[in-house]
């Protein structure tokens, strides 16, 4: 990891009404790694992910995405929200084309069109460019942004829980799908965040796992997932350091949902029973 | 896509049992009223001239209904076209901007609730003629629920759709036409409604104060002289004429918001 960092968090703390949600979170990102964020509801993950997409402001530190300040949203960061990364109105299509308009303005009509098929069906969805997304399953809308997301070319991925409302057996053929693509890219991988409450999710998708802690948001371990790739969900339940790791992150979370359980008593405690 | 076909026959069920059970309920309303007025006659037969009456009394002033339709729809349509298309244009404008809102919030309360019949009788005093006062009535009607609509729109957009928009960089016109006006029209449709529902009756209201034809000119007019079978024909002609246009604009909403129940 010898590459200058492409996303860089410095010394960032986020409050907001007067309540601190993130302090002093410093992180670096490398270009094509796969960074998940794991941690208990409430520790800000959505809202790291949310500053590094420019959507929220830092209430102090800076983010960095190659070397420079984020001042706001950019097309050099495609966001996949938990259910809402398309408009409801337009076909997925559509939605597509419009992303590309903004991202890609070099391209011809025709081109565009074309780009959006393509990446539908590369996401298994060829003959649902024409339906509205409120139209499809929870598991294929979200599968459609992430067409967008991969259409737009941009070359970080920001995911806030894109699976978080899918069943299980949808939910394995999201992630496995996301990493197929994820690898075919090369030399030229994204850069992807991915936040997450899964540990499993984390593990067999990302190289690294930061895990958040909580009152405020900090990073309680960063931790480098070292499975081989290609990964494959069969061999790695069987893997004994997939368990090792998963039985690591599964402490470091219940250690911050303790911390989290012992705050909140001793601030019900100091306002007196 | 069994739901799907299923949801589709349910659908051709209800709309068969709507179009049965209406009918139905007005062949009874209207043998009912021919009951009561040709065949026993205990209504008073001249302010309730049967049907046999009423129905050759339209046919024979066809012609005079049908250029009072095509009068008032000179009148209607490009005022109500205005009142929308000022209503959300405005509505648009200010909705973006918060802190002109904020400013102009006050004067819209203020203003939104003087009933437009009451500028009648000012309007015909000021404008020069009889058309651009109703029309000036008729437009006021529609523009402020359609105003008030929109802007109530613009505040009920999804944070998520902002957000989207933000990520992609959608400004100006683009930002406008591909997220903001969509986001907003199950309001704006709302607002259209009323307006829509207001403009009949200005409409009337105002041909019966001053024009020289129209459909509510044409019922003033007979009912001056005590012609209660032109009058009820002319009424009845005119509630055709509403539900026609009714019908139209629920097709257009359909299909404008067709997306709203695919969510």
């Amino acid at each position: 990891m010898n590459k200058p960092p492409l996303i860089e968090l410095r010394d960032l703390s986020f409050s907001h009404a007067g309540e601190q949600t993130l302090a002093h979170i410093d992180l670096s990102v490398a270009a094509s790694e796969f960074i998940a964020v794991i941690g208990p509801s409430g520790c800000g993950k959505s809202t790291l992910l949310r500053l590094v997409g420019g959507l929220l402001m830092p209430s102090s530190g800076e983010v960095l995405v190659g070397g420079k300040n984020v001042t706001g949203p950019g097309l050099d960061r495609a966001m996949v929200f938990q259910d809402y990364s398309l408009f409801p109105w337009s076909s997925c299509a559509d939605n597509i084309v419009l992303a590309l308009e903004q991202a890609r303005p070099e391209l011809t009509r025709a081109e565009r069109r074309q780009i959006a098929d393509d990446y539908l069906t590369m996401v298994g969805l060829a003959n649902a460019g024409r339906k509205l997304p409120g139209e499809l399953s929870g598991g294929m809308r979200q599968r459609a942004a992430i067409a967008r997301a991969l259409a737009m070319n941009s070359p970080i991925l920001l995911m806030d829980e894109p699976f978080g409302a899918l069943d299980a057996i949808t939910r394995a053929k999201q992630q496995d799908m996301l990493l197929e693509i994820w690898q075919a890219g090369g030399s030229l991988k994204k850069t992807v965040i991915f936040v997450t409450h899964d540990v499993d999710e984390a593990l067999i998708l990302a190289g690294r796992v930061i895990v958040l802690g909580v009152c405020p948001g900090h990073v309680a371990a960063d931790i480098p997932v070292d499975l081989p790739r290609p990964r494959s969900r069969a061999t790695l339940m069987a893997d004994g350091r997939f368990r090792e790791l998963r039985e690591r992150l599964m402490q470091e979370l219940n250690d911050a949902v303790e911390r989290q359980l012992a705050a909140s008593q001793e601030q019900q405690g100091g306002s007196g029973i | 896509m069994n739901n799907r076909e299923f949801e589709q026959k349910k659908a051709k069920r209800d709309r068969r049992t709507a179009a049965i059970g209406a009918t139905a309920v007005f062949a009874v309303l209207t043998a009912l009223y021919a009951v009561l007025t040709d065949l026993t006659h205990v209504l008073d037969p001249v302010l309730f001239p049967g049907l046999g009456v009423i129905l050759p009394e339209m046919a024979r002033s066809s012609g005079e209904l049908l250029k009072g339709f095509l009068y008032s729809m000179r009148l209607l349509i490009p005022s109500l076209a205005a009142g929308i298309l000022a209503g959300v244009a405005c509505g648009l404008a200010v909705g973006m901007h918060p802190k002109v809102k904020l400013v102009l919030m006050p004067l819209f309360r203020a203003l939104n609730p003087v009933p437009p019949t009451m500028l009648i009788p000012y309007a015909i005093a000021v404008l020069p003629s009889f058309w651009l006062s109703s029309a000036v009535i008729i437009f006021l009607g529609v523009f402020w629920p359609v105003l008030m609509s929109t802007l109530h729109g613009v505040v009920m957009l999804e944070p998520r759709w902002i957000d989207n928009a933000r990520c992609l960089q959608l400004t100006g016109r683009k930002l406008v036409f591909k997220v903001i006006l969509p986001g907003a029209m199950p309001q704006i449709f709302a607002g259209i409604g009323s307006g829509l529902i207001f403009s009949f009756i200005l409409l009337t209201v105002a041909e019966m104060f001053g024009a020289k034809a129209g459909m509510g000119f044409y019922v003033q007019y007979y009912a001056d002289f005590a012609e209660y079978g032109k009058v009820l024909g002319g009424i009845l002609f005119l509630s055709v004429v509403v539900i026609l246009l009714m019908t139209i604009f629920d097709r257009i909403q359909r299909r404008v918001l067709y997306w709203t129940n695919k969510r």
